[in-house]
């Protein structure tokens, strides 16, 4: 089978699974960028130097892992890309970090509540540039110039067989000024300003769903990753849940799906209580993607008949836990979960994951 | 090795608190080791602690906190090993829910006699925090050995520190609560009783 037949099997494969359909086995996407680096030998400082760079040292990890892989999460690694999602600074290895530390989101407050008015006032796209090259000393020019060769990197992966499951990330509003203000400052300004921070949150939603619009008709992804990380239901009451979080996420996810996508629903943390909420999301076209801590069984009693279900070996299992341990779990979820099931990690596989444990994740699926 | 886990939202006072208790441990001349597990401007002023003899070790976990907990407990094995130390004060991040890591540390964990869990919660925000995000803050209560209610110099006129502790009390009847205020110095007494019932009421050991 060429490359080509391969990478066309692994998408019909995958499309199945999202369309609720039963395909002839497991997806296994890895969702992993640090971990690459070290699978490589290659240090986190040299790792993080360029987009380029991390997207050379992940096809040759995914390679290494071998044909069972049919796919990663990004073409290229998140810590270089989070000022962009979060508005808050980012400590790098070899910067201000040592070179074989993980990236560190470095969370103060950063952007003021006059803030909220300047960017109802003025639009998001100018506030974000500025406020990232003045306030955080963001390289933003030259990563919007890396963000170009977005294709090349694709076609990296695509060229060797693999899959990149989302081609475009995506973040719920709500992130930046949870980053920007510093998370403790954002929900004091929900208690005390709750109407200001709506009205700028909407401003910058309607730009950002603007430019989604675009990067999907350019991409065509099969996928598009969304995240609200910080957004999960243990964070918010209900009332503040239903208007900070779930009012962007819907909307997003919907824009995303009437553009030809699948939404890739990157839920981190609690989200137990809100889990009917996805319903009203469309059947089909949607992967409820858990870090673990939203129980697996739980979201398939409650969603396993509306969206596909991506996850959950947990990082806490690929780094301490044994082969066998991994195997084990990977193995029950396979079964349990059923056809709806991608396997992956819970969240992103973690820096000091030992690759035994995710080849033995990966046999889950192929066999040992 | 006993471990003393601080949890706690952001900007309520674990900083502050941790440094006290960190003094009476050194004039108590146990070994001790503190882990940083916070992200952000109100993490623990590491050369500040390190000036003062102890060893700080930071764990940072990307974006958010999905893979702290196995950092955590591959800083603690490591430390167990390098310095055998009699305490170990972990530093969770503000938005951690203690079971998932004392869950973590005592499948993986080494060493560990005892897991002790303080939660330091602001009485000043305590009705602004409930309103906002009462499930975190419910959840971090419910898992207290002990509530440090701290901050009570910053209630204000409205406040009303007696429905507070009714509250905490409701959530979690089990725990000891202690209303101070840790910006002022914490009395030696809180920290005696407090190492002495990490220890399971023994006193044998060291500080």
């Amino acid at each position: 089978m060429t490359n080509a037949e391969l990478l066309a099997e692994k998408k019909a494969r995958l499309a199945k699974v999202i369309a609720l359909e039963k395909p002839d086995r497991t997806p296994v996407i890895l969702m992993e960028d640090s971990f690459c680096a070290v699978h490589m030998g290659v240090k986190l400082s040299d790792f993080c130097s360029s987009l380029k760079r991390e997207n050379e040292v992940m096809v040759s990890s995914v390679k290494a892992m071998g044909p069972g892989v049919d796919g990663i999460t990004a073409p290229y690694g998140a810590g270089n890309l989070f000022p962009l999602i979060f508005a808050t600074k980012v400590k790098l290895p070899g910067k201000e970090l040592p070179d074989n530390t993980l990236w560190q989101l470095d969370e103060r407050e950063i952007m003021t509540v006059d803030d909220y008015d300047t960017i109802i006032d003025k639009g998001w796209g100018a506030f974000q540039r500025q406020y990232l090259i003045e306030k955080i000393n963001y390289p933003f020019d030259s990563m919007m110039e890396q963000l170009g060769h977005g294709q090349e990197f694709i076609n990296n992966f695509e060229e060797a067989g693999y899959l990149v499951y989302s081609p475009v990330v995506a973040a719920t509003v709500n992130e930046q000024f949870g980053g920007g203000r510093s998370l403790p400052k954002f929900m004091r300004d929900l208690f005390k300003i709750p109407d200001k921070v709506e009205a700028a949150l909407d401003v910058i939603q309607a730009e950002t769903v603007a430019v989604l619009r675009q990067q999907i008709r350019a991409f065509k992804p099969q996928v598009v990753f969304l995240s609200p990380a910080r957004g999960a239901s243990a964070f918010f009451s209900p009332k503040l849940w239903e208007r900070f979080v779930w009012k962007y996420l819907k909307a997003t996810a919907e824009v995303i799906i009437e553009e030809g996508a699948a939404a890739d629903l990157h839920i981190d943390g609690d989200w137990t209580r809100d889990l009917e909420y996805f319903k009203e999301l469309p059947k089909g076209k949607c992967i409820f993607e858990t870090d673990g801590t939203t129980d697996i069984y739980k979201i398939k009693e409650v969603l396993g008949d509306h969206m596909a279900i991506k996850g959950d070996v947990s990082p806490v299992l690929t780094s301490l836990g044994t082969p066998d341990e991994v195997y084990a779990y990977a193995s029950k979820i396979v079964r349990d979960i059923g056809p709806n099931l991608i396997l992956s990690s819970g969240c992103s596989l973690p820096p000091n994951a030992k690759v035994e444990n995710v080849k033995a994740m990966i046999s889950a699926v192929t066999g040992r | 090795m006993y471990i003393i886990l601080i949890a706690g939202f952001l900007g309520s006072g674990k900083t502050t608190f941790i440094r006290q208790l960190a003094q009476y441990l050194v004039n108590q001349h146990g070994k001790a080791v503190i882990i940083e597990n916070e992200a952000g401007e109100v993490g623990i002023d590491d050369q500040f602690l390190a000036r003062e003899g102890f060893q700080v070790k930071e764990v940072m976990g990307g974006c958010i906190c999905c893979s702290l907990t196995a950092d955590l407990t591959l800083a603690v094995n490591s430390i167990e090993a390098e310095f055998h130390p009699d305490w170990l004060v972990i530093e969770t991040t503000g938005l951690a829910k203690p079971a998932k890591v004392i869950g973590t540390l005592t499948s993986y964990g080494q060493g560990i006699d005892r897991i002790y869990t303080v939660i330091i919660v602001d009485a000043g925000r305590w009705p602004e925090l409930m309103e906002i995000m009462p499930q975190l803050i419910s959840a971090q209560v419910s898992e207290a050995d002990l509530v440090v209610v701290n901050k009570i110099d910053e209630i204000g006129p409205d406040g009303d520190l007696a429905r507070v502790l009714a509250e905490i009390g409701e959530i979690n009847g089990r725990a000891q609560v202690i209303p101070l205020a840790a910006a002022m110095q914490i009395e030696e007494t809180i920290f005696r009783g407090l190492c002495l019932n990490a220890r399971g009421g023994s006193e044998d050991s060291p500080a």
